[in-house]
């Protein structure tokens, strides 16, 4: 089976005035369908900006992005907001959520933006809410949700269209132990029950435990 | 769902959106009592000019064959001279005298009954001569006047003596001899207003008269009306258009500043929706369906403002005519719409150029 994201010769350089700033310096990386890949780095080894990169958020600069059959690296701008709508779903540190909607309005307005073409049916979706345990709180607010509550919702946010990918940049970063080894075992189970391919990008060694395998990065590059 | 999050975000901050909503419920109210008033004043003026019953209307040279009032340059004697050209039926000098503001009396004698066929009295009697004075009745309600009543005015003490239907001319007359004296326009009309013995002979007088007066203003009081109804040379147009302008630009700002602190305050939850897969169009929607939200309930909150208004002051101060015709509510609504349209069209485009990346990172 093709690898679901195959990355060559990755670069990415960033220009801040006068001075480029090399992030990525030639990066490849792979990872298979289904499988639970962690990224693990310091800070400023170039992982958010490989997150960046295969979420297309951002395009490369040179080197080739393979994410489901697609080539980021010829996607234009509505190329890679449809990518984002279609492929990807995103779990970040600080959860994200729109404060304005409830849980359920979250997640609906996902579902809204995608056109609920590819996305879970009812049913399917109903599961992994129960999966999730947010049931009971989808009616309310992120600001009457507690942290691990919120990131529960954003899981559920992120796959409800049935993406390719669950990128999840430092799910657990901004909750304590018991809510963040609940939500590592949630996406750990997430990948196990329904096959989702998982990139996870963390400091923390303890969280990139849960993973099929983790990539180190260093300087920009792959170190093992 | 879009609806809801728009609703919801016009809820989140809603000391903003009740600002926003005030300032185009205040450009409505703004648009639609200048035109109310202007369109009063003109529509006011015409039917009491028409009111009148001449056929042509003589001015003098330089004098603006629109307004009502002028300067006496005219000798009274021109009068029995123009009454003798063919078909003239009557010939009504009046003297316009300013009493304040935009309130004439007009100075006239028994051959403006001969023009406009007289009065109609709801109190008291026609004038006799010296410091009388005729009202009509929305003066009289205005003022509280009734026949019998001092009224001082011109520094002098006038006696109203009646009071009649309004609709022809002026709102207050008294004797063309009284006038000329005050005025110190003795034998002198700033107006000659001319009824004719048909109307098919208009034309052929109007002929006649410019032959015998080349540089004078003389003009049907069809073409007259017609043209103030057009407003056409009028400055109160000017006034409007000023004042639409005016209007138009508050609504344009306080949208503006609003959207733009909202796109602001937003910046992650822009970053959010893009990270969702929200298109730049998807995102500027979200910023122009809030506008216009904000802008329906503002212009509805506006019409109700006006007719209140217009209520108000029809009460208040009856010979200050507002009239809103029914289109410019229309005419009103889509100028509050394109305002705040074009106020939001910046913050919409920098709300969807946002970097999602930049965006998200935003604290």
């Amino acid at each position: 089976m093709p690898a679901i994201i195959q990355v060559e010769n990755l670069h990415k350089t960033y220009s801040t005035g006068r001075v480029e700033v090399h992030a990525l310096r030639g990066v490849d990386f792979s990872v298979e369908p289904g499988e639970f890949v962690a990224v693990m780095g310091p800070s400023g080894s170039g992982k958010s900006t490989l997150f960046h990169i295969i979420g297309g958020l951002t395009p490369p600069s040179s080197g080739r992005v393979m994410l489901d059959g697609l080539d980021l690296a010829s996607l234009t701008d509505g190329g890679r907001t449809a990518l984002r709508k279609n492929k990807v779903g995103f779990v970040f540190q600080k959860f994200n959520l729109l404060p304005s909607l409830s849980g359920q309005g979250n997640i609906d307005i996902a579902r809204d933006i995608s056109g609920t073409k590819n996305g879970y049916k009812p049913d399917q979706f109903a599961e992994i809410v129960r999966l999730l345990g947010i049931e009971g709180r989808l009616h309310h607010r992120p600001a009457e949700m507690s942290g691990g509550e919120q990131q529960r919702v954003a899981i559920a946010r992120a796959l409800v269209n049935h993406p390719a990918v669950l990128l999840a940049d430092e799910p657990t970063g901004n909750l304590d132990t018991a809510n963040s080894d609940a939500v590592l075992k949630l996406l750990e189970d997430l990948n196990k029950r329904l096959g989702q391919t998982i990139v996870m990008i963390t400091h923390n060694p303890e969280a990139a435990q849960f993973a099929h395998r983790t990539v180190l990065m260093r300087d920009g590059k792959i170190h093992g | 769902m879009v609806n809801q999050m728009v609703l919801n975000n016009l809820g989140y901050r809603k000391t903003r959106t009740a600002l926003s909503v005030i300032a185009v419920a205040l450009e409505v109210l703004l648009i639609l009592s200048t035109v109310g008033l202007v369109r009063g004043l003109v529509n006011d003026n015409v039917a009491r000019t028409k009111g009148i019953g001449a056929d042509i209307v003589v001015k003098g040279p330089g004098a603006s064959y629109i307004a009502t009032f002028g300067s006496a340059a005219m000798p009274e004697s021109l009068g029995p001279r123009l009454a003798k050209e063919a078909h003239v039926a009557a010939v009504a000098p009046v003297l316009m005298v300013n009493k304040s503001g935009l309130t004439f009396i007009g100075g006239i004698d028994d051959r403006f009954r001969q023009v406009t066929g007289g009065f109609r009295f709801t109190e008291g009697r026609d004038l006799q001569g010296g410091l009388e004075l005729l009202i009509d009745d929305l003066y009289a309600r205005d003022n509280h006047l009734h026949a019998g009543d001092r009224a001082e005015m011109l520094n002098r003490v006038f006696k109203v003596v009646g009071v009649v239907d309004s609709g022809k001319g002026s709102r207050l007359y008294a004797p063309l001899k009284t006038m000329q004296e005050l005025n110190g326009s003795d034998n002198k009309a700033s107006v000659f207003y001319v009824k004719v013995d048909d109307p098919k002979n208009i034309p052929a007088v109007i002929e006649a008269f410019n032959v015998l007066l080349p540089s004078y203003s003389i003009h049907s009081m069809e073409e007259i009306t017609s043209l103030m109804t057009t407003m056409e040379g009028y400055p109160v147009n000017t006034f409007m258009v000023v004042m639409i302008g005016i209007s138009v630009s508050v609504g344009f700002l306080v949208i503006f500043l609003a959207m733009y602190s909202a796109v602001l305050e937003r910046t992650r939850e822009i970053g959010i929706l893009k990270s969702l897969g929200g298109s730049s169009v998807y995102i500027a929607n979200l910023i122009m369906r809030e506008v216009s939200i904000i802008t329906a309930i503002g212009v509805v909150i506006g019409f109700g403002a006006s007719i209140a208004l217009e209520n108000a002051i029809q009460k208040a101060k009856p010979t200050l005519t507002f009239e809103i015709p029914v289109w410019w509510f229309l005419i009103a609504a889509v100028i509050a719409l394109i305002g705040s349209m074009i106020g939001s069209l910046y913050p919409a485009v920098k709300a969807a150029k946002q970097d999602p990346i930049a965006a998200l990172a935003y604290e």
